[in-house]
């Protein structure tokens, strides 16, 4: 049997390509090309090493041990290795290549076993949830957006992404809300709707969640004094709010008639790219209703700026809207449709709201 | 003294060219001014052989030598891990440095033959900087290297590295 092995292991190494046969490398010394490997970084050596069996026999498994003492070196290998593997990414969170077929391990979809990865730990961490949209995960936008370069079809990708309406009874209104993702010139797009509607006729004053956190820069603010959104002053973040702009407000008691309507307009986050609107209407049954969407570019993975822009607080001020194409997010994200804020409101409950005028009051600081 | 050693000495390719330079040049090399200091004046009268390089390569790599003629010597034991570990090249030999594989490794093995390391450092940060940031993929495709594995020896590295895939 041993001599059997022999022989194949013989005639294997008999019909082996010479993998340096054309290569300038192949003429190069040993000791040159231990020259060479000093110059590179472990993760660069590692890859090196692992490029053909000659070369692996010369400079040996050395490379590929060193990276175990380095996290980051050794998420740089698993990023160029995962390079040569389509159906996989490198997870620098996790020190692991993730296989996209698995990408459904990398969401709290699945309620009853919630995922342990230390890439969605990361993510509750960042609050990624809160700052994008319930289920999103970095690991599948990462994903996503590798299926997006190699021209492959990401559509269940996006759909991990996004959901599709899911309503909330609360006390004294119900909220109903829907994300959705698309990829725009490389760039990955975020649409986020909300819909709160009173449920009584009894409450004569507008009451709902009393903060939503619009951006990790700007805040709604439903209190006392009235309805309020609110820009958090990037410098004062972590010691005081007493800087913070209000960019809009609408007293407490809408005063709005049977099917009226008052719209925030376009507001631009100018420290992220986020753009958003609000509406309130209130229905032929004078219950009000208030719609909240706001879209996000997310950039081109995890890695990107205009991603980590999204959880910095000390960031640079941008200069007017997020513009994509030459135009408004938001404008390129509805590819043109007629965007109906009330979209997510059933039929039934619409048909209460036809007919009505809306207001557009002004932004107070731009 | 500088004024002594500005005399020409001639350098013989192992093609048959013989190529004039300043000794002062030709004496980046540690192995022609090891050489000179040996042999003498005798060195001088008549044309030193340099078997292992051809004409082309010789005239760059005297290219380079006259650029860096004024340039101090290396230490003989600056191997330092912070030497090592930088791939920046100045403008110059970045430049210098541009040339097709076939002679950019032909100039690695001139100046290791020549004992020229400051050359040879350049040399080997080019080559460097060419694997630096690439996959295997990538880095077979740039030096035309032929992906020898089995796919038994491919699941040996994968059982090897078993750390890096999806449980």
């Amino acid at each position: 049997m041993d001599y059997l092995k022999r022989l194949r292991s013989r005639l294997r190494e008999l019909q082996r390509p010479d993998a340096l046969g054309q290569a300038g490398l192949g003429t190069i010394p040993l000791e040159i090309l231990q020259q060479i490997i000093e110059h590179l970084p472990d993760s660069s050596a590692a890859a090196f090493s692992i490029c053909c069996i000659q070369i692996k026999r010369l400079v040996g498994d050395q490379y590929l041990e060193h990276l175990a003492g380095s996290p980051s070196s050794t998420a740089d290998f698993l990023s160029l290795v995962a390079v040569d593997l389509p159906s996989q990414i490198a997870c620098a969170s996790c020190q692991r290549l993730h296989k996209i077929k698995n990408a459904a391990r990398y969401t709290s979809r699945d309620t009853f076993r919630s995922p342990t990865s230390a890439c969605y730990l990361g993510d509750l961490a960042a609050e990624v949830p809160e700052l994008i949209s319930a289920h999103f995960s970095s690991t599948i936008f990462q994903m996503t957006m590798k299926r997006y370069q190699q021209g492959s079809q990401c559509t269940q990708l996006l759909n991990l992404l996004s959901y599709h309406t899911s309503t909330q009874r609360k006390d004294g209104y119900s909220k109903k809300s829907r994300a959705d993702c698309r990829i725009i010139r490389g760039l990955l797009a975020h649409r986020l709707q909300y819909v709160f509607l009173q449920d009584a006729l009894s409450i004569s004053s507008f009451t709902i969640d009393p903060r939503l956190e619009i951006c990790r820069h700007i805040s709604f603010i439903s209190n006392k004094s009235g309805v309020h959104i609110k820009i958090i002053t990037i410098s004062d973040y972590h010691l005081h709010r007493s800087g913070d702009k209000v960019v809009w407000s609408l007293r407490r008691n809408l005063n709005l008639q049977r099917g009226d309507g008052v719209s925030s307009g376009m507001i631009t986050c100018p420290y992220c790219c986020t753009e958003f609107q609000i509406d309130f209407k209130r229905d032929l049954k004078r219950r009000i209703a208030m719609f909240f969407t706001r879209w996000k570019l997310l950039g081109a993975g995890p890695d990107d700026e205009i991603w980590k822009q999204n959880f910095k607080d000390q960031i640079r001020v941008r200069q007017g809207t997020v513009q994509l194409q030459g135009r408004p997010l938001s404008s390129v994200f509805e590819e043109n449709e007629d965007f109906r804020f009330d979209s997510l409101l059933l039929s039934k409950e619409n048909k209460n709201f036809n007919g009505f005028k809306s207001q557009t009051l002004p932004i107070l600081y731009s | 003294m500088a004024a002594e050693k500005s005399s020409i000495i001639t350098l013989q390719s192992n093609d048959g060219v013989s190529i004039d330079v300043d000794r002062q040049v030709a004496e980046r090399s540690m192995l022609i001014k090891n050489m000179m200091e040996d042999l003498g004046d005798e060195a001088i009268s008549t044309a030193v052989p340099i078997p292992n390089v051809n004409e082309s390569v010789l005239k760059k790599v005297i290219e380079w030598c006259e650029h860096h003629k004024n340039d101090p010597q290396p230490a003989q034991d600056d191997d330092s891990d912070s030497r090592k570990k930088t791939t920046d090249i100045e403008e110059w030999d970045q430049k210098f440095m541009q040339v097709d594989q076939e002679m950019l490794f032909e100039i690695i093995l001139a100046s290791n033959y020549l004992d020229i390391k400051p050359l040879l450092d350049v040399g080997c940060k080019t080559v460097a900087n060419m694997i630096k940031g690439k996959s295997p993929e990538e880095i077979r495709k740039t030096f035309n290297i032929t992906n020898d594995f089995t796919p038994e020896e491919e699941e040996q590295i994968r059982r090897e590295n078993e750390w890096a895939e999806d449980r």
